[in-house]
């Protein structure tokens, strides 16, 4: 017996993104950005955050007075965050069943892991896309080192462009090398201190995944 | 027996008929820590308990499941999946009234927020998956807890689906046991209370109390009882934490 095969299989929730990457990477600051962009474009949304050891996350999305409070909700890890994004992502799951009851109108469901390491991935049962969020300061030689985060997500995203000439990373080669690992899938650029290259990400998300909606 | 979905069709579709070998080998499948389930975020008391300087070597983590075990296990959450799984083999799928009263049991009778939440969401993480994996009367049950604001506390909600897989009532024993187990060491590990090599000794020596509470019968829903203070108190106390690693 498969899924499939169910006669009750669960109506279609929210399309759910992924935001993955490393620990300062600029994933909050990133949701921070896409929120008020998607609330623009009139998307209802809600944003769901994992957290290791505390909820701050998840307090600073709710205190940024982008989104109503109730619409973020913490995940506790118990574990290294990727454990409750891939191997075991039903707590997460849970939480995106809850907001799909609570707004029965939601459509997209923000997921924003905790900071972890080059090899952390989502499980494909968790999210329709996902994006990796990287970042000059963390080097130039990310790409190159082919961690599962930058070869398998949908779209990866490299953050503080600003900050590359202050710390003598080769952004050209940085994405050059992105590109070639990545063989062809789409990189973004982006400053979310400022919002540069955001739309762009919005535009992707759009695409990819609200394109029936 | 009656069965929902048998367990072959949860690990790959096999003849329903193999038996004991199919029975066993998805009773380690649902029970393995690889199994989603959403077990690793709770440490049943232990962070606070270690927070507060209550638990801090090997020795005192052997108490902790221990008191699991005899104090809360034994009296309440194993007799609750007893019940769930016996109403369904005698009434299959017609036991879902009775399935959703021990809920309301459970939900009644769960004394800290810390633990009825913990229960009420690994409940329901074991109904979704298993209602994913395409077992029908978990996606009843999810139905339930969806629409009409049911519990769907962890037991129960053992017992009914081990129940529908066809599993017996001792397999469902070791496989709540030896979960419930295996989370607590994960946690000590992960909060540095043990090393890897010590977990495994306290899962090996928590294995007779194991079996000797096995080896009873379960007392009656009437009698359902749970006696770990400490225990209850360190859930208490960990609502109120603003930084943790564990949901309780």
């Amino acid at each position: 017996m498969s899924a499939q095969l169910n006669p009750h299989a669960r109506p279609r929730g929210a399309a759910r993104v992924g935001i993955g990457g490393p620990v300062g990477s600029g994933k909050t600051a990133l949701l921070e950005q896409l929120i008020p962009r998607f609330m623009a474009r009139g998307t209802d949304i809600a944003v769901i955050t994992n957290d290791l050891v505390t909820a701050e996350d998840a307090e600073r999305v709710r205190r940024s007075g982008l989104i109503a409070p109730e619409r973020v909700l913490a995940v506790e890890t118990g574990a290294c965050p990727h454990t409750a994004i891939r191997e075991d992502p039903t707590l997460n799951l849970a939480a995106a069943d809850e907001l799909d009851r609570a707004y029965p109108g939601l459509e997209l469901i923000l997921i924003e892991s905790g900071g972890d390491n080059l090899a952390s991935s989502f499980s494909l049962d968790l999210v329709d896309y996902w994006l990796f969020v990287i970042d000059v300061a963390g080097g130039d030689d990310i790409p190159r080192k082919r961690g599962l985060g930058v070869l398998q997500c949908d779209l990866l995203v490299i953050n503080k462009v600003d900050l590359a000439p202050h710390v003598r990373v080769n952004l050209d080669r940085m994405v050059s090398e992105a590109h070639e690992v990545r063989l062809g899938r789409p990189t973004l650029l982006t400053n979310c201190a400022h919002g540069d290259g955001v739309d762009a990400v919005v535009e992707r998300i759009a695409q990819e995944v609200l394109f029936d909606r | 027996m009656r069965t929902d979905a048998p367990v072959s069709d949860a690990v790959g579709g096999w003849p329903a008929d193999s038996g004991d070998a199919l029975s066993m080998l998805g009773m380690l499948q649902f029970a393995d820590s690889f199994f989603p389930s959403g077990a690793t975020s709770f440490s049943w008391g232990l962070e606070s308990l270690k927070l507060d300087g209550r638990v801090g070597n090997a020795e005192q983590v052997f108490e902790v499941l221990c008191a699991h075990i005899e104090q809360r296990w034994a009296g309440f959450d194993r007799p609750l999946m007893h019940a769930a799984r016996e109403a369904w083999v005698q009434r299959g799928a017609a036991a879902l009234n009775e399935a959703l009263e021990l809920d309301r049991v459970c939900e009644a009778m769960n004394l800290s927020r810390g633990w009825r939440d913990a229960s009420r969401r690994l409940g329901f993480t074991q109904l979704r998956v298993h209602a994913d994996l395409g077992l029908g009367i978990a996606q009843v049950y999810l139905d339930q807890v969806r629409a009409a604001g049911m519990p769907g506390h962890l037991p129960v909600v053992q017992g009914l689906i081990w129940g529908a897989y066809g599993l017996g009532a001792e397999g469902c024993d070791a496989m709540a046991a030896s979960g419930l187990c295996t989370t607590v060491v994960g946690a000590a590990l992960r909060l540095g209370l043990i090393g890897h090599t010590e977990g495994q000794r306290l899962l090996a020596r928590t294995r007779p109390l194991v079996a000797r509470v096995m080896a009873m019968p379960p007392c009656g829903v009437d009698a359902l009882w749970s006696g770990a203070p400490l225990l209850d108190v360190a859930a208490m106390r960990h609502e109120a934490r603003a930084g943790r690693l564990f949901a309780n």
